[in-house]
């Protein structure tokens, strides 16, 4: 494909991105995350606005949910229902496997869930797409937001939600934020960065990152910090390195990295998305991902700087690629392209304001 | 408390299964709690503290177990009895310490420090008294300790008497028969880190399969284990293109799984003719054993749509305990060494992992 046919494609993604999010605005009627009254996942866990499932029309997603349900699409006024063949999972949950109807535009979907007089909807659920880019699109990579650390002038809120403006505005196929989503993983932090990250006009990946971590909090948002996805010909692979999982041999992270390690295995590339790194943790992780079946590369935050030109994970092959801290102010555009995942400078579209401890600099 | 009630239910189904089992309790990792439960009622008494407790180990003999906890300085190592009375604290300054493992007379505890400055070395305490030093020498970091129960494997390494092995040996035997002798990974390098078994002795570090096989550098090892009486080795490499797990005896170095998919975790049976280890040969992650002296590999516990992992051998060799996650939440299960129907030991309540079932007391 040469570079203009690349373009080409490129600009129709996005145009027709923009246009089914355009469309769901003009209609005023995309509702919020309906998730529970108090922000957590209901009967819904999976796809929602931080894992959302991507399909182009007549391709199919699962999904999974506490109990069986009537399930549908809805983009504005507008519904399809869903035909889902349902199988049952341990621990009492159901995953539906659903065929998108053909005629759903590009854009992105409430999924709604009915049983029993439960209903449940999740917005940015799930994003259909016209195609998916064959050689080229651009990934936007943020970390650390933070939300609930009020360093500076302005709120870690606004600050967050200028950022995804940026995101919004730039040609991004889709944002992962890579953990530190919240200060201290209190609940009501949760809840207002769902509200930051329902501005994104794109889909958005997250991650748990050490600062989630208040017993389940993180799970009751998003489920899970653990799972795959695909965008074109690449797979990402989206991991927990919490405190304490991280040295985590006993638990079943191990397995289910293998499985999904080997699942990506086609990939033209393969992505870590992950919060932090460090040589001491778990080491069957470091083995699977690094040494045994290695990733071609990990995006990931934690430290709050850049890293260094050509850093590699220290066993030797797998690039990392570390953004600064969002809480101030920056965000990072890679291209993903044949030649592989490359970044762009980081940038500091965002302005903080003053820090309130009077210091100068982004603080440590 | 709600956690050391017994569950009718288990107590049923336990069937012919008898004898105690350490474990780790709960769902989030930062609150398992080390505990012992008794498989003929299903009762648990707790007996760590559980804030992040680590897997706990019995002394040989069944009388203590020791697991690792967080205390206010870090990771610090908890010795009790099986009722969790008796309780002895070992610390080393501001390290923290993790992945106890008891010599073979019980008298000593080798545990992994890692804090200012020490980026992981073995450490040696004296359980009576509680003192402790720093084993294998300067600048090596090491992981995965384990004792060497006997030197009947050294003596297989130099035949030769006047080799380069036995020159190198030398001095490590004459430690190793006063103070005794440890395995463990040893990781090398900065930039590009790799890992490699070691013998660990009081004052030195010595790679071991450079001294048999030449370019063994190449590959990352891990999980090395030793059978009861030292004279064979476990342990896993990716020489070979996957993870496959090898046995060191006085016949050389064999592989005993071979397969391609990933083979992990040997755990030697207490008649040493048998490994049971983790593998992904049937798509998910199940329990298999392998009979080494002819690598005849035979499935444990399989699940289509769940892992097992942690395969743990009863003292009498008649029972395998593992994890499953085949009912959600990760429980202990217990099968016959054949496979077939498997029996659930913990009640379902909350997650169950990392089993340990207590040794048979020693005769004197």
């Amino acid at each position: 494909m040469t570079k203009q046919s690349t373009m080409a494609v490129r600009h129709a993604f996005r145009t027709a991105l923009c246009a089914g999010v355009l469309c769901l605005l003009m209609l005023g009627s995309a509702p919020a995350s309906a998730r529970e009254a108090d922000g957590t996942l209901g009967l819904i866990r999976r796809p929602n606005n931080g894992m959302p499932a991507l399909v182009t029309p007549g391709g199919s997603f699962e999904a999974v949910l506490l109990g069986e349900a009537e399930l549908r699409l809805a983009q504005g006024d507008r519904e399809w229902p869903l035909s889902p063949s349902w199988t049952a999972l341990p621990g009492g949950r159901h995953a539906a496997t659903c065929a998108v109807p053909a005629d759903v535009p590009p854009g992105p979907c409430v999924l709604r869930a009915a049983a029993e007089g439960v209903t449940d909807e999740n917005a940015r659920a799930v994003w259909v797409l016209a195609e998916f880019p064959k050689e080229y699109y651009v990934a936007a990579h943020l970390s650390d937001t933070h939300i609930g650390k009020e360093r500076y002038e302005r709120s870690s809120d606004d600050i967050n939600r200028d950022l995804f403006a940026e995101v919004n505005r730039s040609d991004a196929a889709f944002v992962a934020v890579t953990g530190d989503l919240t200060e201290n993983g209190d609940p009501d932090q949760f809840r207002r960065f769902l509200a930051v990250l329902d501005t994104a006009t794109l889909p958005s990946f997250v991650c748990a990152g050490n600062h989630d971590r208040d017993a389940d909090a993180y799970e009751r948002f998003f489920d899970t910090s653990t799972y795959l996805f695909t965008f074109g010909r690449d797979g990402y692979l989206v991991y927990d390195t919490r405190e304490y999982l991280v040295a985590d041999d006993e638990g079943p992270q191990n397995g289910l990295l293998h499985q999904f390690r080997r699942a990506l295995k086609p990939s033209r590339w393969t992505v870590g998305l992950t919060h932090r790194h460090e040589d001491g943790m778990g080491m069957r992780a470091q083995l699977l991902l690094y040494v045994d079946e290695p990733l071609d590369f990990l995006l990931q935050g934690h430290t709050h700087t850049e890293n260094e030109p050509g850093q590699r994970v220290p066993w030797g092959t797998t690039m990392q690629y570390i953004v600064p801290a969002a809480i101030d102010g920056h965000l990072r555009l890679l291209d993903v392209t044949e030649q592989g995942v490359i970044p762009r400078a980081v940038a500091r579209p965002v302005e903080t304001g003053a820090r309130r401890d009077g210091r100068q600099g982004p603080p440590r | 408390m709600g956690f050391s009630s017994s569950c009718l239910v288990a107590a049923l189904l336990l069937g012919a299964v008898s004898g105690e089992m350490a474990f780790l309790s709960g769902s989030d990792p930062a609150t398992r709690r080390a505990a012992v439960l008794d498989t003929a009622t299903g009762a648990v008494a707790p007996v760590g503290p559980g804030a992040s407790d680590g897997a706990p180990v019995w002394a040989p003999g069944g009388a203590r177990l020791a697991f690792s906890t967080k205390g206010e300085e870090g990771l610090e190592i908890w010795v009790t009895g099986p009722d969790g009375g008796d309780r002895r604290l070992l610390r080393m300054g501001e390290e923290s310490l993790s992945a106890p493992r008891w010599s073979a007379d019980g008298a000593k505890i080798a545990c992994i420090a890692e804090g200012p400055g020490t980026g992981g070395r073995v450490v040696v305490f004296d359980v009576a008294s509680g003192e402790s030093a720093f084993w294998g020498g300067e600048g090596v970091r090491a992981a995965r300790p384990v004792w060497l129960p006997s030197t009947d494997l050294m003596q297989a390494l130099d035949p030769e008497s006047q080799s380069e092995t036995a020159e190198k040996l030398a001095p490590l035997k004459e430690e190793a028969l006063r103070d005794g002798a440890l395995l463990a990974a040893g990781i090398f390098g900065e930039k590009r880190i790799s890992t490699e078994l070691v013998l660990v002795t009081r004052t030195q570090t010595v790679p071991l399969l450079p001294l048999l096989v030449k370019d063994s550098a190449r590959f990352a090892e891990w999980s090395v284990e030793s059978d009861r009486k030292g004279r064979q080795l476990a342990y896993e490499s990716n020489d070979g293109g996957d993870r496959e797990l090898y046995v060191l005896g006085r016949r050389g170095i064999t592989n005993v799984s071979n397969h391609r998919a990933a083979d992990w975790n040997p755990v030697w049976s207490d008649d040493y003719q048998w490994l049971a280890f983790e593998s992904f040969r049937g798509g998910r992650r199940g329990v298999y054993r392998v009979l080494v002296g002819t690598g005849n590999v035979l499935p444990v516990a399989v699940r289509e749509a769940a892992d097992c992992w942690a395969p743990a051998w009863s003292p009498d060799d008649e029972w395998i305990a593992f994890v499953s996650d085949e009912e959600g939440a990760p429980q202990i299960f217990a099968v016959g060494p054949a496979g077939g129907e498997a029996v659930r030991l913990t009640d379902g309540k909350e997650g169950a992992l990392a089993p340990a079932w207590r040794p048979k007391p020693e005769k004197d």
